[in-house]
């Protein structure tokens, strides 16, 4: 959508030389600040000095007790500007000091142009939003660093996998090592845990401990945390089991018994207890006192890895200490209870596990251990938590927006689901009566001229609407002879053969080529991978043969859609249906632009450019904006655009070369074959053995040439994402859960294990209830028909896309739409059996003044072909074009390929066939394409542009290219009767015969012309001015 | 002696009382406006701007910024990087003498012996910083702001935002034999609208596509031409309420303007000897880098808005990884003709409404393990000269080896910004709605250089 270009007022200023333009922006940000920082204070709403007010334009008109502040247009006589020179020592302003110069011009500018105050409120700035993640904080970072006593941690050792570790060196530097235990040895022998290099957490580095395994420490190596000292433990742990009860014992502390508690040991212990369901439980205490211990908190055993917190800040221990799992609250703790014998265990310091014969062990793997000698603030121990969180990518509950009922996030309520592409699609009953008006859509629209007191204009010229609905639906002229049967059918007007004829259409391999296309613009479909290098993809056109054949076969909306973003998944659920077709279709997530030389580089931007398409194409929303920072317009947070991440982060995109495919010999990776796996082998094993080439091939294209490869997706490794802050991977945040945008999903997408969650991605957003997919997709539809959507901004439905024209009307065909099937060819015969879309399109100026966009469609959209249009019907006029699909694309070997930065691969190669079949790369355009507004192949287009600029006419008079056409349309011609020439040559033009005029004008052309130079170059000249004129390039 | 130009008032196509109906939409708006007056935002210095692009990275301290303590502490180990990553590499002196020029003493080094001598004219930025350091990235962050993802080019931008002075020319006219790295990219209009394209111009027998009449007889193609009109009148006057194929039929007068104007404005014969000489165009050279420069006058003197020159291409250019020597042929093929290129501007009073800059994607290294440098991206220098800027100074200082920035900080929004300011728009003003939101050439980024301001 383009925007009109402001118009600048230029006024003279009375102090001399005329000023520079001035509007709305200039007195917010040149005026505005003055008044209220020198002005406000005495001269608005708390004091009115002199009687007067500078805080509104009718304040100053009206003045104070010296009488009206400002003239406009009169600066030198405005008493404001006056005092603000400071000619009357007795009126200076302001009082204390003079304003700067540049603020005495602006004033002086802005009166002399008039004053203008903008009426309108400044739109009220966003309330601040609750800051949406935490600072990570990592255990020797300040403020923690002071306080770290412990700091266990397994990653980063030199341990093997499987050794048993006998001493577990405290990283804090404070020296409170653990050693094995068992039994109250004082020499620290026992069971040592075991070191696991992929331990249940994650696969993260640990240590595991069993039901006999302890670590301890001794009375010199006890932490100082003493008395009814404050601390928050922090553990990173899975665990599976405990020793039956009493409670198994995952770690604690305590004191001997000393000086300050002579005879009594002191300790706090977590637990867990299998027998209160597996709960963690907070057992001993300061205090010798038993008492029961209330058990709260959420299951531990044999569930995933958790990162447990507890703090516990002064006073009584039970009413002090608070726990945490993942950063969800569990409960305060009352009561505590004493550990007998403690009296008699001065040596306890920080143990885990089976660490003394009265302590029972634990089954799991703790791979963190953090204890600091005071009680964190909740920010400090979130953070700590985000970083642990983010490190061992365990989701924690955090001030940041979590779920999807936190939809006024920023409180702000002018942007809220309340936007009307949120709301659930109604069907709206058809207004009006049925008579003359079988087609709703005509009710509706004739409802809407109603509304604006429109007449709407007649139906078009048989002719006319022929060559419109060709174009239309095939991108193709009607031949003269299928206008001539057509027109003859259609005389007099006859609604069946017309709809006959649109159903020919619809079958003929012509409409797929056509209507593909668009979806390709959508897909942001190019033949290269867009890297410095642009690398080619030969198999890329297996994805757009996928798409054109699928709207060849209306194949349904909804499995279009799933089968796009997971047919891989669907594929290896059920291999023995279109396998091959369903593995292409998923080249619209494989073809994310791509960056920059090695393999995945700048990942977070081609997974960007992901979300960007899937949001707009299938949403029409704009969620990349909400990388960086909380979406400024609609809903979407970053939140939701990270559980987006998570999903495509988990799927394996291909590789498909860029410079260090040549400079390192990097071969090509994880292209997916279109066989299923068991059958891949058989195929490997065909392939001629000991050929050099072959193996080179092999090797750089990553399987045998006998293995047909596609350009697609498979799983990868499903996990959820880090937060990226600022959008900056270096800036890890907490880890999102995958899922839908909050602000539209209803529930939480349940991802099976092992999965990335596309197919959940595609069945929510096909879901019936989902208020967008239905609506984005008709309006395309509608779109290519009319020249412009019921929403005409198609890629984006947001706060900040346009309106809908004709809501009801929309929502009819979108709820249509899903009651058909999802039936893309239903809704043709829908639009194009009504009244509306076969209106003339002729203009008429009452209608023009009161409706001049065309908003009500009381007349049709005059339009130009598109640039695969122009190219083909010119090719069908010259009787060269060729309708086959081409095969491959003629790319260099790839044993040839050695493209860089330096050398990228720019070859355009020429071609007969259908436009949509041209070899298009990502840092080129192809030069006619780009030259007819052809889609920007790097980013989705949902509408293109249709420019006039003199390039486009230099080219069409000029060029070889049009040039090789008209000869060869001129020697189609030469080969009739010369009497025939003429009409046959506006027939295939224009596709329609001359007036009696217009063959007069052509036949006295061709004797001039014949005269000076030659027939040939005659009839060449005529056929390149027939084929380049407005009559062959707009479409009534 | 001027060509005879045809201009076309935007108003002659009767548009204007449809415009203030609103019937002027979309595209259209946007594409029979090139010479529609877009206002800047203030009054500018500059009504042209020429950029000279040197492709690959020239070296900073082998060119505008010498670092003696290079040569003082040659071979000392710093913490650098290489193409693989940090490394230690040893400070690497420049092989090239620095010697003060002009009057202003600015330090040149002896690869630029003419253009040092206009050194009291140049603008010197040695304090330049770029994000990516790798050439397609930094060469698209020097066009469009951007070194990721593409976006208009600041080319594009000054047409959106200026208009050009004649419609018979493109508004924006680049010079380039090789393509740089991103490709067309680094002139595309991207989201802007079409007519503010990058026009490349390829030096040689057919520099603009299209041009070379498809026939050759001018009475042909006279007729050609009426019977095209003819037809494209009677379907507009068939269709009334319908700006289009009006407009339409224009851009075909538009285009034989083009047709007459451009290979005049590209044909030196009415150059004086001298003048050929002074750049160092030979004696049917249609392609050197010399007719590139005169080139370039040329078509600002005929209205065109911006004109680039992009020297060498995504090879074979300044990037000396293996040895600093490598730069000695590249300033030889560009230095005498920038120096004329200022020459002939100044005394054709040109220069004080043209700006010219002359840049490159990043610095390199003052550090290496060889003889040549690597990309670097926190210093390197850009040159400015011309409407509203200083001459014989420098902007920003770099520390003494010349490895970041230590006063004065420009970075490439930061010189966007400036360029913009000078040529009369505010960077913060000349936004696009796109995708829901206004972009704009310095994202949001950028502060004018006031230093540099006469």
């Amino acid at each position: 959508m383009t925007s009109l270009f402001l118009p600048w007022l230029i006024l003279p200023a009375a102090f001399g030389a005329p000023t520079a333009p001035i509007d709305d922006s200039f007195f917010e940000s040149r005026v505005r600040p003055t008044l209220i920082q020198h002005c406000f204070e005495c001269h608005g709403q708390k004091n009115t000095r002199g009687g007067l007010r500078v805080d509104s334009r009718e304040a100053l008109l009206k003045g104070g007790d010296s009488g009206p502040a400002l003239i406009p247009d009169k600066a030198s006589e405005s008493l404001l500007i006056q005092a603000i020179h400071r000619a009357d020592s007795k009126r200076a302003m302001p009082p204390k000091a003079p304003l700067p110069a540049q603020a005495i011009d602006d004033l002086v500018t802005w009166v002399n142009a008039g004053a203008p105050w903008p009426a309108y409120q400044p739109v009220p700035a966003r309330k601040t939003p609750p800051a949406s993640f935490t600072n990570p904080l990592a255990p020797n970072s300040q403020p923690l660093a002071p306080a770290l006593q412990i700091w266990l941690k397994a990653d980063g050792t030199p341990w093997k996998n499987g050794q048993p570790i006998h001493v577990w060196e405290d990283s804090s530097g404070r020296g409170h090592d653990l050693v094995a235990t068992a039994g109250a040895r004082a020499d620290g022998t026992g069971v040592p845990g075991t070191f696991v290099a992929k331990s249940d957490i994650a696969g993260f580095p640990a240590v595991r401990f069993g039901p006999t395994t302890g670590l301890g420490g001794n009375a010199a190596t006890a932490p100082a945390i003493l008395g009814d000292a404050e601390f928050t433990l922090v553990l990173v742990t899975r665990v599976r089991g405990t020793q039956g009860p009493p409670d198994g014992l995952l770690a604690g502390f305590g004191e001997p018994s000393g000086p300050a508690n002579p005879g009594r040991a002191r300790c706090a212990i977590i637990g867990i207890n299998p027998q209160g369901g597996g709960k963690p439980v907070l057992v001993g205490g300061f205090g010798n006192d038993a008492a029961p211990t209330r058990r709260a908190g959420a299951p531990l055993l044999d569930g995933p890895p958790v990162i447990l917190a507890l703090t516990r800040t002064k006073g009584p221990l039970a009413s002090s200490a608070q726990f945490w799992i993942n950063g969800i609250p569990q409960g305060e703790w009352q009561g505590h209870t004493a550990i007998p014998d403690m009296a008699r265990r001065p040596e306890l310091g920080f143990f885990m596990g089976h660490a003394r014969p009265w302590l029972r062990g634990f089954d799991g793997d703790v791979a963190e251990v953090i204890l600091l000698n005071r009680a964190l603030a909740a920010g400090e121990r979130q953070g700590l938590e985000a970083h642990l969180s983010a490190k061992f990518r365990i989701p924690v509950a955090g001030p940041f927006p979590q779920k999807s009922d936190d939809k006024t996030e920023t409180g702000d309520p002018a942007f809220q689901p309340k936007h009307w592409a949120f709301q659930p699609i109604r069907k709206p009953p058809i207004p009006g009566d049925s008579a003359g008006q079988e087609n709703p859509i005509d009710r509706f629209i004739a409802s809407g001229w109603k509304s604006k007191g429109l007449k709407p204009v007649g139906q078009a010229d048989t002719s006319a609407l022929i060559r419109r609905l060709y174009f239309d639906l095939t991108g193709l002229p009607p031949t003269p002879d299928e206008m001539e049967r057509t027109l003859a059918a259609l005389t007099p007007w006859n609604d069946r053969e017309w709809s006959n004829l649109i159903d020919r259409l619809l079958d003929s391999p012509r409409y797929g080529e056509r209507w593909g296309r668009h979806w390709l613009d959508v897909a942001r479909y190019a033949d290269t991978a867009g890297d410095n290098a642009d690398y080619p993809i030969p198999e890329a056109r297996l994805y757009r043969d996928y798409v054109i054949d699928a709207f060849q076969r209306d194949m349904p909306y909804d499995q279009f859609l799933r089968e796009q973003l997971a047919g891989d998944i669907l594929a290896a659920k059920n291999p023995a249906a279109r396998y091959a077709d369903q593995v292409a279709a998923t080249g619209f997530l494989a073809l994310s632009r791509r960056y920059a030389t090695g393999p995945y580089e700048f990942w977070h931007l081609t997974l960007e450019d992901t979300i960007d398409t899937v949001g707009q194409a299938f949403l029409g929303l704009t969620l990349k904006c909400a990388r960086c920072h909380d979406h400024k317009f609609d809903p979407a947070t970053q939140n939701d655009y990270y559980a987006l991440y998570g999903i495509f982060e988990s799927t394996q995109y291909p590789w498909a070369g860029a410079e260090e495919f040549q400079s390192m010999k990097k071969p090509r990776e994880h292209f997916v074959p279109l066989v299923p796996p068991t059958e891949v082998a058989a195929l490997a094993a065909k392939q001629t053995k000991g050929d050099k080439n072959l193996d080179e091939a092999t090797r750089r294209r990553g399987f045998p040439t006998t293995v047909p490869v596609a350009y697609a997706v498979q799983e990868g490794t499903p996990r959820p994402a880090v937060f990226q802050r600022s959008g900056e991977p270096e800036k890890p945040g907490p880890v999102v859960e995958r899922g839908a945008p909050g602000f539209l999903a209803k529930s939480p997408l349940q991802i099976p294990a092992g999965e990335s969650g596309r197919l959940q991605l595609a069945e929510w957003l096909t879901a019936r209830d989902n208020p967008l997919t239905a609506r984005v997709m008709v309006n395309r539809i509608w779109q290519h028909h009319f020249g412009k959507g019921l929403i005409t901004t198609p890629n984006n439905f947001g706060t900040r896309g346009s309106a809908p024209s004709h809501p009801d009307l929309l929502d009819w065909l979108a709820t249509t739409f899903q009651e058909k099937g999802w039936s893309i060819k239903a809704m043709h015969r829908l639009i194009l059996t009504s009244k509306t879309w076969r209106l003339a399109s002729v203009s008429n100026p009452s209608n023009t003044a009161i409706d001049p966009d065309n908003t009500y469609l009381w007349h049709h959209q005059r339009q130009r072909l598109d640039a695969e249009a122009i190219r083909d019907a010119m090719l069908a006029a010259s009787d060269r074009l060729n309708l086959n699909r081409p095969g491959e694309h003629p790319f260099p070997p790839i044993t040839a390929w050695g493209y860089s930065q330096h050398v990228q691969f720019k070859e355009f190669y020429p071609s007969l066939q259908r436009s949509v079949y041209l070899m298009t790369t990502r840092l080129q355009r192809h030069p006619f394409l780009a030259l007819f507004d052809g889609p920007d192949t790097n980013a989705t287009t949902g509408i293109r542009a249709s420019s006039i600029v003199p390039a486009q006419a230099l080219y069409l008079m000029n060029s070889p290219e049009v040039k090789t056409e008209a000869a060869a349309f001129a020697a189609r011609l030469l080969r009739l009767p010369p009497e025939n020439r003429a009409r046959q040559a506006f027939l295939l033009a224009w596709q329609r015969p001359p007036s009696e005029d217009e063959e007069a004008r052509a036949r006295s052309f061709i004797a001039q012309y014949t005269q000076q130079a030659d027939e040939t170059a005659a009839w060449t000249a005529f056929c390149r001015t027939l084929l380049v004129s407005n009559a062959f390039f707009y479409l009534d | 002696m001027r060509p005879r130009i045809r201009t076309l008032d935007w108003r002659q196509m009767g548009l204007t009382a449809l415009a203030a109906a609103g019937a002027l939409r979309g595209a259209l708006a946007n594409d029979l406006r090139p010479v529609a007056p877009p206002s800047p935002h203030y009054a500018p210095k500059a009504r042209h701007l020429i950029k000279v692009f040197l492709t690959g990275g020239f070296s900073h301290v082998d060119t505008f910024d010498p670092k003696h303590a290079l040569q003082r502490d040659k071979g000392k180990i710093v913490e650098g990087f290489n193409l693989r990553g940090v490394a230690q590499v040893p400070l690497l002196p420049s092989p090239f003498r620095f010697t003060p020029r002009g009057q202003s003493g600015l330090m040149v080094s002896e690869l630029f012996p003419n253009l040092g001598s206009l050194a009291d004219d140049l603008c010197v930025i040695r304090s330049l910083r770029t994000d990516i350091v790798e050439h397609f990235q930094a060469a698209l962050a020097m066009h469009t702001g951007s070194a990721t993802i593409p976006l208009p080019s600041m080319g594009a931008w000054l047409s959106y935002g200026l208009g050009t002075l004649n419609p018979n020319l493109p508004p924006f006219v680049v010079l380039c034999e090789h393509l740089p790295y991103g490709g067309s990219q680094v002139w595309d209009s991207n989201f802007l609208p079409p007519v503010h394209q990058g026009v490349r111009v390829i030096p040689g027998t057919d520099p603009i596509p299209n041009l070379q009449p498809a026939v050759k007889e001018s009475s042909l193609r006279a007729m050609e031409a009426r019977l095209l009109d003819d037809l494209n009148t009677r379907y507009a006057d068939a269709r009334p309420g319908d700006l289009a194929p009006p407009a339409r039929t224009d851009s075909f007068r538009t285009a034989r303007g083009m047709m007459e104007i451009a290979p005049q404005v590209l044909d030196f014969t009415s150059e004086t000897a001298q003048t050929l000489d002074l750049y160092g165009v030979q004696p049917g050279d249609r392609a050197s880098f010399a007719w590139q420069c005169l080139a370039a006058r040329r078509l600002v003197e005929n209205g065109v808005r911006t004109v680039e020159i992009i020297d060498s291409g995504a090879t074979n250019n300044w990037d000396a990884h293996s040895n600093m020597q490598e730069h000695r042929p590249k300033a030889k093929r560009v230095d005498q003709a920038l120096a004329a290129l200022l020459v002939d501007l100044k005394r054709r009073g040109m220069l004080s409404s043209t700006l010219v800059a002359i840049c490159t994607e990043f610095g390199r290294t003052p550090f290496d393990g060889g003889l040549g440098r690597n990309h670097w991206h926190r210093a390197f220098t850009c040159l400015l000269a011309g409407a509203g800027v200083k001459g014989g100074i420098t902007h920003g200082v770099t520390d003494e080896y010349g490895i970041d920035v230590a006063e004065n900080p420009c970075h490439v929004h930061d010189y966007h910004a400036t360029i913009l300011h000078l040529m009369g728009l505010d960077h913060e003003r000349l936004t696009y709605r796109h995708a829901g939101r206004d972009y704009r050439l310095t994202d949001v980024a950028g502060n004018v250089v006031r230093g540099i301001l006469a």
